[in-house]
């Protein structure tokens, strides 16, 4: 059986960490809301621990994946292949062109292999060249603006999913459509998904994989130090005060959640409008 | 000028739309023919990436195919489109070559 490859164990140790972290802070969260156990709070705990556990999950099973579908190349080509399959994921190629483009390398390499031909004869010795080269080959696509549309996604999933847990925490009293989650969530949520997401495809696409896995904790950090310090010094400032005491009206009728889904849907359409107009103008 | 510069780009295109022309093959194929023919070291992620493109545009379509050593292999055919780039590459290659003929005969 083939040892795990540098690459390989760096994203499993990293993935380990994150979840690690998001046990920690949620232990933190439920000490520090005193709540009762059974209440909302428990069950919050309970799923990002569960969250954590199944993304750690689902990091070694794709780690697996990857090695049982190219357990016909040696060291050489594997690693070559997992770097490139890794480049891919972050890319902003769709799913079955990833899927499709990586069989077809695939295919490649076990027939280079096989007729003795060695890895850097077939990628030219700069793998990130073939991989530049084999993305440029589905034409022009703007990675700032695809980035910025899969943050947008993000960002409207996590509104529903604060709006859903404020409703859960007051639904003996309110209504879905009356549940008004803090400003203070939506600065730590906000950055996440739109800058430290697409921050994190880009880099992976880039194979900078530690550099990945930081984004989100520098972000976390930077949002706890800032709600910090702002609380101790600033709270004489109106809007100061207001980003931490102040909620806000997210989906106050069906309309509105009818208006997020259908950006979300828009999100989407875009993207897959972008990819057809960039095979159309090669 | 700028028509020969793009021509010069894509002589390993219309190269590989000949091969494809004689014959239906894979990708690996097509790297071994080019090499047999007396391009230098021509590597797969050259000619893949080329292959990609030109199915992209609809020059070329491929269907998968058994193989005896790994998953099925991909295999590339020129569409009716495809000929007609050909032809269009032969005529644009054939005026080049003869005007690149008739300027280095006059040197001699």
């Amino acid at each position: 059986m083939k040892k795990m490859t540098k690459q390989t164990r760096i994203i499993i140790y990293s993935s380990i960490f994150i979840a690690g972290f998001l046990v920690f802070s949620a232990v933190l969260y439920f000490i520090s809301s005193k709540a009762k156990v059974g209440g909302i709070e428990t069950w919050v705990t309970l799923a990002l621990i569960a969250a954590a556990a199944i993304s750690v999950g689902i990091v070694v099973y794709a780690r697996k994946r990857i090695k049982r579908t190219a357990r016909l190349l040696d060291k050489e080509y594997f690693e070559a292949y997992e770097l490139i399959a890794d480049s891919f994921q972050g890319s902003v190629l769709g799913t079955l062109e990833k899927k499709e483009t990586l069989n077809d390398i695939l295919g490649l390499f076990i027939d280079a292999m096989n007729s003795g031909r060695k890895v850097e004869q077939v990628t030219g010795g700069d793998i990130d060249g073939f991989i530049r080269k084999v993305k440029e080959s589905f034409g022009y696509r703007n990675g700032l603006l695809f980035g910025f549309l899969s943050g947008c996604q993000y960002a409207i999933i996590y509104l529903l999913f604060i709006q859903i847990y404020e409703w859960l925490r007051n639904s003996r009293s309110d209504s879905f459509f009356n549940a008004n989650p803090g400003y203070s969530s939506l600065v730590i949520l906000m950055p996440i998904a739109l800058i430290g997401l697409p921050l994190m495809r880009y880099f992976i696409m880039k194979q900078k994989i530690v550099i990945a896995m930081v984004i989100p904790l520098a972000i976390f950090a930077a949002d706890v130090a800032f709600m910090e310090i702002t609380y101790a010094n600033f709270m004489h400032i109106g809007f100061i005060k207001t980003l931490h005491e102040g909620d806000l009206s997210l989906v106050p009728g069906i309309g509105f959640l009818i208006l997020w889904l259908a950006l979300l849907a828009i999100t989407y359409l875009v993207k897959w409008l972008l990819r057809k107009s960039s095979i159309r103008k090669m | 000028m700028a028509r020969d510069t793009q021509l010069l780009k894509g002589l390993l295109e219309g190269c590989i739309l000949s091969l494809l022309e004689e014959e239906v093959t894979y990708g690996y194929k097509i790297v071994e023919k080019l090499e047999d023919y007396g391009f230098r070291d021509p590597q797969e992620a050259t000619v893949y990436p080329i292959l990609n493109r030109l199915e992209k545009k609809g020059l070329l379509k491929s269907e998968k195919r058994p193989s005896e050593i790994g998953p099925p292999r991909k295999y590339y055919m020129l569409t009716d489109e495809g000929h007609l780039e050909l032809g269009s590459f032969m005529e644009d290659w054939n005026e080049l070559k003869l005007t690149a003929d008739r300027l280095l005969e006059g040197r001699k």
